[in-house]
């Protein structure tokens, strides 16, 4: 379990990380989402302790980031593997001889070393590649490599920053879903760091989402998108709809077991009422799906509709 | 003094003259060149390690070991060689022959490679370097398995450079008595007149720069 709680960065004047506190639990699949420039780049290398907090506290498994020593921050790392858009792959070596170098670093024995490699090639599937050289690669195979890299060590938590941001979405979707296997299979906890949310709706069970330093708001992926909170409109930046001025607008909210029932036309017939179905829709989130619509409904009706709807225990918001 | 310079004349000039000053160049660019990248290397080492952007910036040793790189260059070689007598006569005990010349040589071509080294150093990608702190890699196994790894292609293009730019140096030094080929060019050819021995000196030295070229872009394609 990670826990960040009131985290102050600054690089000079400029803060970047303006009081942070977050909770990532131990085998969630947890997305940081932000414009650029919004601090949850830097918030992820603090947590492997890239880079110094200047006050708060963050601690990763029981262990306080903050008061380790150079040599100890190193020890630490080998807990956390990170994968980076740009793959960072050395270019002068093989796919093996790059997958190897934390354990070489780390003074493994050259048949261990042997063994890990030619298995996590396998996970990440891509095993006739070995002594290929990344130049010889395409994206996707580049960031396997990566991630087969940064699973040497035996982690218990995978940092991703941006690392599907310079795929096309095919290949970064196959990336995705390679991190959730990983995911499930070595119930290793994973930071997702993008700007693509439809990232964090499909692979995430949880999402924070940051503005200018701080988290602007969070918490499973499908309640917050199903709440649509401004932070979030402000990222996807766009205004979903136009709605009617007469009557009552009102968002119903379909979570998981409502998504594909009937219950707004049963509404419809229970309460004998008409009303105008505006917009509505099912979306895949991660291992779930939900659903939310919106409806025009005549003033009077509404108070009936509310009680209807709390009833049958489902959320809505008036617009 | 025009003499008529026969075949014969030409071959004995070769055999007495010229050849032997190949030799002696080669051999005095061959020492530079070994204690320059030796010394180079530490250098751009250091450089490269407390660079504002190296491994652990140290912003007061780099100035300073910064300066005194950029003092040595700013010498043009012949001034360089001349103003280091006193080291050159406390080292080698002379001033004159290969041996002397091999001190500024040396020197000089160090300046140079160490900055050559160094941005080669500092060129590599800083999210490669970040990568390998992840995975928890000291800053010597970052400079050793990552920076000087990434970096073996520009520093054998680097070498190649060098050793072509002290192949003309080392005519220079021939000015001043350093002996070798670029000192047979001038005293034996343009102050004696004599065109024979000047021209085949220049085309030696074409071909010097040529071989040089050649090795080092078959190495650099090797290592690419």
């Amino acid at each position: 379990m990670i826990e960040i709680n009131n985290l102050h960065k600054s690089y000079g004047s400029n803060e970047v990380l303006k009081g942070i506190s977050l909770i990532v639990p131990t085998g969630s699949i947890y997305g940081l989402a932000g414009g650029s420039g919004a601090g949850k780049s830097t918030l992820l290398r603090c947590v492997n302790a890239l880079e110094k907090i200047d006050s708060g506290i963050l601690t990763v498994d029981g262990v306080d980031v903050s008061k380790l020593s150079e040599k100890d921050s190193r020890t630490f790392r080998k807990n956390i593997g990170m994968i980076f858009q740009n793959f960072s792959l050395l270019s002068r070596m093989t796919v093996y001889e790059n997958v190897a170098l934390p354990m070489r670093c780390w003074g493994y024995k050259r048949k261990e070393i042997d063994k890990t490699v030619k298995e996590l090639l396998e996970l990440v599937e891509i095993p006739e590649k070995i002594y290929s050289r990344p130049a010889e690669l395409s994206g996707g195979q580049k960031q396997r490599v990566a991630i087969a890299r940064a699973l040497t060590l035996n982690p218990r938590i995978l940092l991703c920053d941006e690392a599907t941001s310079a795929l096309d979405p095919r290949v970064g979707k196959s990336i995705l879903s390679l991190l959730n296997d990983i995911n499930q299979r070595l119930g290793i906890t994973i930071i997702i760091v993008t700007h693509q949310m439809s990232v964090i709706r499909k692979y995430c069970s949880s999402v924070a989402i940051m503005e200018q330093g701080r988290i602007a708001d969070f918490g499973a992926t499908d309640q917050v998108f199903l709440r649509e909170p401004q932070a979030l409109k402000n990222l996807i930046g766009e205004e979903k709809y136009v709605l009617p001025e007469t009557g009552k607008n009102i968002k119903i909210l379909l979570p998981d077991t409502f998504a594909k029932s009937t219950v707004i036309t049963e509404m419809a017939r229970e309460l004998s009422i008409n009303f105008l179905i505006l917009e509505g829709g099912i979306e895949v989130y991660y291992m779930k799906e939900a659903g939310n619509m919106i409806i025009n409904a005549k003033e009077e009706d509404t108070e009936k509709i509310g009680s209807y709807l709390k009833n049958r225990g489902i959320q809505f918001l008036e617009l | 003094m025009f003499e008529k310079v026969t075949f014969e004349k030409w071959v004995y000039y070769m055999d007495e003259l010229i050849v032997p000053s190949i030799w002696v160049t080669i051999k005095m660019l061959g020492q530079v060149m070994c204690l320059s990248l030796f010394l180079g290397f530490v250098l751009a080492m250091i450089l490269a390690w407390c660079s504002p952007n190296g491994l652990r910036p140290r912003p007061w040793l780099y100035k300073i070991l910064s300066f005194v790189v950029n003092v040595v260059r700013s010498f043009p070689i012949l001034i360089l060689i001349i103003a280091l007598y006193p080291v050159t006569r406390f080292l080698v005990g002379t001033t004159i022959g290969p041996q002397a010349a091999v001190v500024p040589l040396t020197v000089s071509a160090t300046q140079f490679l160490a900055r050559l080294f160094e941005s080669a150093l500092l060129q590599t990608d800083k999210q490669l370097i970040e990568a390998a702190r992840s995975f928890g890699a000291s800053n010597r196994q970052i400079l050793f398995r990552v920076m000087l790894k990434e970096a073996v292609p520009s520093i054998v293009s680097g070498i190649t450079l060098t050793t072509i730019s002290y192949i003309a140096a080392s005519t220079i030094a021939g000015a001043v008595g350093a002996g070798g080929i670029g000192s047979v060019a001038i005293n034996y050819g343009y102050q004696s007149f004599n065109d024979a021995i000047l021209y085949t000196a220049v085309v030696i030295l074409c071909i010097m720069v040529q071989i040089t070229q050649w090795i080092g872009n078959v190495i650099y394609q090797k290592v690419l």
